[in-house]
C-alpha cells in the first residue's frame, strides 16, 4: 500500500469517498474549510434539539447522518476548519488549520470541492436582502431563521425551486417564484425522466407544495431589478420572450423585503485548473469542469474529481462519484484489490450511466436563455469584491483586452477576496458577448494558490 | 493579427522597457510595431512588485536609477491614464547591529552622490513608523523612492501607443537575417522587414541576442511576490526595503499589501512553467511579519512568481550593438520596473540617431564579446 | 414587527447568549452563527463597501464571497456567515476597510 488518500471537501461527494475508501482499509485525510462536516448539503442544525424537532422538514438531514459519521472512522483524520492551499511542486498538498501550513503528499486525491452559486449580476443585486438559493438553504437548514418577511425567489433550475419550497414549508410569505427556463420537458426526454422515478417524484412534489400554499410560479420570468437605499424594498419582474430576449415593456414592480436569486451552480474547479487538469466547458453542469475517464480520474496522475466542482447535477450524482473515486482512489493506493473492487465499480458505473441520462433531461427542461447579460445596466456591478461595473468592464474590452487574465489585471475582477467566484463567469460571458465567440473558447483566468484566502498568521508561522 | 510587410522599427518585448521606447518613437511620428511573444504585458514588467525605488540599488548604478524615477514622473504626466505612480519616500530598514553598520556604510555611499537620504532612529524612527516592529532599530529615508501600478501601467502604454499610431502585437521572435537594409524577421505571426531591431525581452535576452549571434550571459531570478487582502490604510504609501536585502513591502492606495523582495521560485523561461517554492514563501513571510507585524492580521489572496535576469556582470545592457546597425539592446538588468522608462527614453533617442550619454557607455551591448 | 425572523422553536436552541451589535445588547443562541442572528433580528447591512460606499450584507451564505464581513470583536473582515455566535461577542457594522487592526 503506497500513502495516504487526500480527499478535499466534506460534503456528499467527499464524504462518499472518504467513507468508501476507509471501507477498503486506506488511510484517509479528509479536509475542509466548514467547522462540521456535510458540506451544503448535509447542513447542521444549530443545534441538536433542532434536528429533532425539524428533521422531517429535511429529509436530506436524516439521510447524511450515517455518511457524517464516515468523517469519524478510526483510519480517517479529519481537519475541520482547513483551507486548502493548493498543491505544489513534487505533488506536495498543503493547507492552513489552526493558523498554520499543513504539508503531505498523499498517494491519491480526490478533489470534492464543490459549487457556488452562479453569479448573474442585475441591477441591485448586491443590496442587502438579495441572495442565493444556497444561502437560503442554508439560513433554513442551519440557522432556522427565515431571510425576510415578504420573499420574491427568481433564477434557475431545481436547487431555486427546493429553495422556495423550503421557503414555503417553514412558514414564509413567498410572494412569487420566477424560473427562467421555459420549464418543459422536450417529449423525447421523457422516457428519461422515468429512469429515477423517486427524484422525479420529488420536484413534482415542490411545486405542488407551491401550488398548495397558492404561490405564483412562473416560468420564463425573471428579476429585473432589485430596489432600495439600503436594502431591498421592491423588485422589478419581467416576463422572458420565447427568442431569450427581456420584455422590459411587461415588467411589473413587486412590494418585497428579500430576493432569492438562484440561477444555478457553478463547479468549483479551481483546484484543478491550478495544477493544469484538462478542462472543458459544459454550460449544463455549470461551466467548467475537469476531464475524467471512467474511474473520475483528471488528467494529472492521482487526482481524481467527484461531485457538483466536475459538473454541478444535484446530490445523487454527488454521491455516486464520491464512492467510486473513493473506491478508485483505493485501488490506486493498493487498499482496494481483486474481483470484488473491480464489480463495485462496475455496478457504480452503470448506476452513474443512468443517473446522467436522467440529468440530461433536467438539463434540457431547465435550459436557461441563451444570455442573462442584457439584465445588467452600464453602472451595475459585476465584481462585487473590487467594485467594478459593466461599463469598466466592457471599456477594456472594446480596448481590445479580450483575454481574461488581461481582463483580470487592468479591472481587478476576480482579483478580490473571493477570488473570482462572484465574477469570473460574468467575465468569461462579457468576453464571449463582445467579441462574438462561444464561452467555451474562454478560458478563464488560471487559480493560483491560495485558492481561498489563507491568513498571513499561518504562512508566517514558525517551521 | 497578421503583421505589415515592414516597418521602421521592431522592439521585441511589451514590457515596460519596450513599450516606453516604442511610446516615445510613435509619438515623434516613428513607425514601430511591438511584438510580444504572447499577450503583452505578461512577464517581469506586469508581475513585479512595482517598486522604483533609489536607496535599494548599488551605488554604482544608483545614478542611473535615478533618472529612472525622474523618468516615471514624466510618463505619469504624458500618460492619458493612471497609472497608480506613488512618490512618498521610503525607508531602507535594518535589524541587527550588522545591519545598522552596513546600512551606514551604504546611505553614506549613497549621500555622497547626491541621494535624498535621511538617518533615522530611536523616537524620530518610531514618530516616522510606528507600524515598524521593536526590532527595527534604524532605518534611513529616501525621498526619492516610489512605486507604480504594475497593473495599470501597461494597458495605459499600449492605449498611448496605439494612439500615437503604432502598434503592439502578438509575434514570437523566432529568427532573423539581414538584409543589408536593416532585417527581415522570422515571427510566429509571419516575416516583417525593418530597418531597426529593438531587443527588449528581459529575461529572454539571452535568448533574442543568439538569434543575432550575440552573447549576453545572464542568470535568471524567479521571484515570488505575494498580495494580501485589502485593509485600511496603514504604511503612509512608503515602499520599505532592507539592508539585508530580498525585502520590499508597500501598501498600495486600494489597500493591498505587496510583499516581494525576491525570494526564489521554481521554473523554467523556455517552458514559461513557474511555480512557488513554499519553504522561501514561507520565509518571505516570516521575514515580512518581522519587519512589519501588521500584517499578521491579513490574509494572503494571492501569490505568483516573476523572471527577471540579470547580466553576468550585473549592470543594464543598453544601446546600439557595436558593427551591428540598427540592432539595440532595451536590457535593465535587475530592477527593471524602476529604471525602465528611462531606458525606454535612451534606446528611443538612440534609434533616432542620439548618441548614448556617456554614463551609459559601460553598458554598451558589445561588452560581452565571445 | 412581532418579534424576529426566527422559526418557532426556541425551546429546541442551544444556550442563550448575549452579544453586542453596534453597542446594543442582542440575545442569541450558541449554535447560531452571526449571519444568523443578524437576519433574524432584521440587521441586514453588514457593511458598507469601500469604494462606492454601498451597502452588503449576506449573500453567498457559505463563506465565499465575503460581503457579510463585518468588524467582530475589533477584528476587521469577519464572515459573519461562517462565524459563531459567543457569549459577549462584539459585532459592529463595517465601514469600508473597518478599523487597522494589530497584530
Amino acid at each position: 500500500m503506497s500513502g495516504e488518500i487526500l480527499v478535499i471537501g466534506a460534503g456528499p461527494a467527499g464524504l462518499a469517498a472518504v467513507r468508501t475508501a476507509a471501507a477498503y482499509g486506506a488511510q484517509v485525510v479528509l479536509i475542509d474549510d466548514n467547522r462540521q462536516p456535510g458540506g451544503q448539503y448535509y447542513r447542521h442544525p444549530a443545534s441538536e434539539p433542532l434536528r429533532a424537532v425539524h428533521g422531517d422538514l429535511f429529509d436530506e438531514a436524516t439521510r447524511g447522518a450515517d455518511l457524517l459519521s464516515a468523517a469519524t472512522s478510526p483510519n480517517v483524520t479529519h481537519y475541520p476548519g482547513a483551507v486548502f492551499y493548493g498543491f505544489f511542486d513534487d505533488g506536495i498538498a498543503a493547507f492552513a488549520h489552526d493558523d498554520r501550513i499543513t504539508r503531505l503528499t498523499p498517494g491519491a486525491t480526490v478533489v470534492a470541492a464543490g459549487a457556488t452559486e452562479r453569479p448573474v449580476p442585475f441591477p441591485g443585486w448586491t443590496l442587502p436582502g438579495v441572495m442565493g438559493a444556497g444561502a437560503v438553504q442554508n439560513l433554513l437548514k442551519s440557522q432556522r431563521t427565515l431571510p425576510g418577511r415578504r420573499i420574491l425567489v427568481t433564477g434557475n433550475g431545481p436547487l431555486t425551486l427546493l429553495a422556495a419550497a423550503n421557503l414555503v414549508r417553514c412558514g414564509a410569505e413567498v410572494i412569487e417564484v420566477l424560473e427562467a427556463a421555459a420549464n418543459r420537458p422536450p417529449l423525447a426526454m421523457i422516457p428519461r425522466l422515468l429512469l429515477e422515478p423517486g427524484m422525479l417524484a420529488r420536484g413534482i412534489g415542490y411545486r405542488a407544495i407551491l401550488a398548495r400554499h397558492r404561490v405564483p410560479f412562473r416560468s420564463r420570468h425573471v428579476v429585473v431589478e432589485a430596489r432600495g437605499g439600503a436594502r431591498v424594498e421592491a423588485a422589478m419582474v419581467a416576463p422572458i420572450a420565447p427568442d431569450g430576449a427581456i420584455d422590459h415593456a411587461r415588467a411589473r414592480t413587486l412590494s418585497v423585503d428579500t430576493v432569492v436569486a438562484g440561477f444555478g451552480l457553478v463547479p468549483s474547479s479551481e483546484i484543478t485548473r491550478s495544477i493544469g487538469c484538462e478542462h472543458v466547458h459544459d454550460a449544463g453542469k455549470g461551466g467548467w469542469i475537469p476531464v475524467r475517464n471512467a474511474e473520475l480520474e483528471t488528467s494529472r496522475d492521482g487526482v481524481f474529481a467527484a461531485g457538483e466542482c466536475a459538473g454541478a447535477a444535484g446530490v445523487e450524482k454527488a454521491l455516486l462519484e464520491g464512492e467510486l473515486a473513493g473506491l478508485a482512489a483505493a485501488m490506486r493506493v493498493g487498499a482496494a484489490k481483486g474481483a470484488e473492487a473491480a464489480a463495485h465499480r462496475r455496478r457504480l458505473q452503470r448506476r452513474l450511466a443512468r443517473l446522467m441520462a436522467f440529468r440530461t433531461a433536467i438539463e434540457a427542461i431547465y435550459r436557461p436563455p441563451a444570455s442573462l447579460l442584457p439584465l445588467m445596466r452600464d453602472d451595475t456591478i459585476v465584481c462585487r469584491c473590487e467594485e467594478v461595473t459593466l461599463a469598466e468592464a466592457r471599456r477594456w474590452v472594446r480596448e481590445g483586452v479580450n483575454e481574461a487574465n488581461s481582463l483580470k489585471a487592468i479591472t481587478r475582477m476576480a482579483m478580490g477576496r473571493c477570488q473570482g467566484r462572484n465574477c469570473v463567469p460574468t467575465l468569461t460571458r462579457l468576453i464571449a458577448a463582445e467579441t462574438g465567440i462561444d464561452v467555451a473558447e474562454v478560458s478563464p483566468p488560471r487559480p493560483r494558490p491560495p485558492l481561498k484566502p489563507i491568513g498571513v498568521a499561518a504562512l508566517a508561522a514558525d517551521p | 493579427m497578421t503583421l505589415p510587410a515592414s516597418v521602421e522599427t521592431v522592439v521585441v518585448g511589451a514590457g515596460i522597457a519596450g513599450l516606453t521606447t516604442a511610446l516615445h518613437l510613435a509619438r515623434a511620428g516613428r513607425e514601430v510595431l511591438v511584438i510580444d511573444k504572447s499577450e503583452p504585458w505578461r512577464e517581469g514588467s506586469a508581475v513585479n512588485a512595482g517598486t522604483c525605488a533609489l536607496q535599494n540599488k548599488a551605488p554604482d548604478l544608483l545614478l542611473a536609477y535615478r533618472e529612472g524615477i525622474a523618468a516615471w514622473r514624466e510618463l505619469v504626466s504624458e500618460l492619458e491614464d493612471d497609472i497608480g505612480f506613488v512618490n512618498k519616500g521610503g525607508l531602507r530598514v535594518a535589524q541587527s547591529t550588522e545591519d545598522v553598520a552596513a546600512l551606514r556604510t551604504a546611505s553614506a555611499a549613497q549621500v555622497a552622490l547626491g541621494a535624498p537620504i535621511e538617518w533615522l532612529e530611536g523616537n524620530a524612527l518610531r514618530d516616522r513608523a510606528p507600524w515598524l516592529a521593536p526590532s527595527v532599530i534604524a532605518a534611513t529615508f529616501c525621498s526619492e523612492d516610489s512605486f507604480a501600478s504594475p497593473l495599470l501601467t501597461g494597458q495605459a502604454l499600449i492605449r498611448a501607443i496605439r494612439a500615437a499610431g503604432g502598434a503592439v502585437v502578438v509575434a514570437g521572435l523566432a529568427g532573423q537575417r539581414e538584409t543589408g537594409n536593416g532585417f527581415e524577421l522570422a515571427t510566429s505571426a509571419g516575416a516583417i522587414a525593418c530597418r531597426n531591431v529593438v531587443i527588449a525581452t528581459g529575461a529572454w535576452t539571452d535568448r533574442a541576442a543568439a538569434l543575432f549571434g550575440i552573447r549576453i550571459p545572464v542568470t535568471l531570478n524567479i521571484n515570488m511576490l505575494s498580495v494580501t487582502e485589502r485593509v485600511a490604510q496603514f504604511m503612509d504609501n512608503l515602499v520599505v526595503t532592507h539592508i539585508a536585502g530580498r525585502f520590499t513591502l508597500k501598501q498600495f492606495p486600494n489597500g493591498s499589501c505587496i510583499l516581494g523582495g525576491g525570494f526564489q521560485g521554481r521554473g523554467d523561461k523556455d517552458t514559461g512553467r513557474k511555480e512557488i517554492d513554499l519553504d522561501q514563501l514561507q520565509a518571505n513571510f516570516r521575514f515580512q511579519c518581522s519587519v512589519v507585524p501588521q500584517l499578521r492580521a491579513s490574509t494572503l489572496l494571492r501569490s505568483w512568481t516573476g523572471f527577471t535576469a540579470i547580466a553576468a556582470d550585473g549592470k543594464p545592457t543598453l544601446g546600439p550593438m557595436p558593427g551591428r546597425t540598427g540592432l539595440f539592446f532595451a536590457f535593465s538588468t535587475n530592477a527593471g520596473f524602476t529604471i525602465g522608462p528611462y531606458v525606454g527614453r535612451l534606446i528611443s533617442d538612440a534609434v533616432r540617431g542620439k548618441p548614448m550619454p556617456e554614463s551609459t557607455h559601460d553598458f554598451t551591448p558589445g561588452r560581452f564579446a565571445a | 414587527m412581532s418579534g424576529d425572523l426566527r422559526l418557532g422553536d426556541a425551546g429546541a436552541r442551544g444556550r442563550r447568549v448575549v452579544l453586542s451589535v453596534d453597542g446594543k445588547p442582542v440575545t442569541a443562541f450558541e449554535g447560531e452563527t452571526v449571519a444568523g442572528v443578524l437576519l433574524a433580528i432584521g440587521h441586514i447591512v453588514s457593511r458598507t463597501s469601500p469604494t462606492r460606499r454601498e451597502a452588503r450584507g449576506y449573500y453567498c451564505g457559505m463563506g465565499a464571497c465575503w460581503d457579510c464581513a463585518l468588524v467582530i470583536d475589533g477584528r476587521p473582515n469577519q464572515r459573519a456567515c461562517v462565524t459563531p455566535v459567543a457569549d459577549g461577542m462584539r459585532v459592529e457594522t463595517q465601514s469600508g476597510f473597518g478599523p487597522t487592526r494589530l497584530a
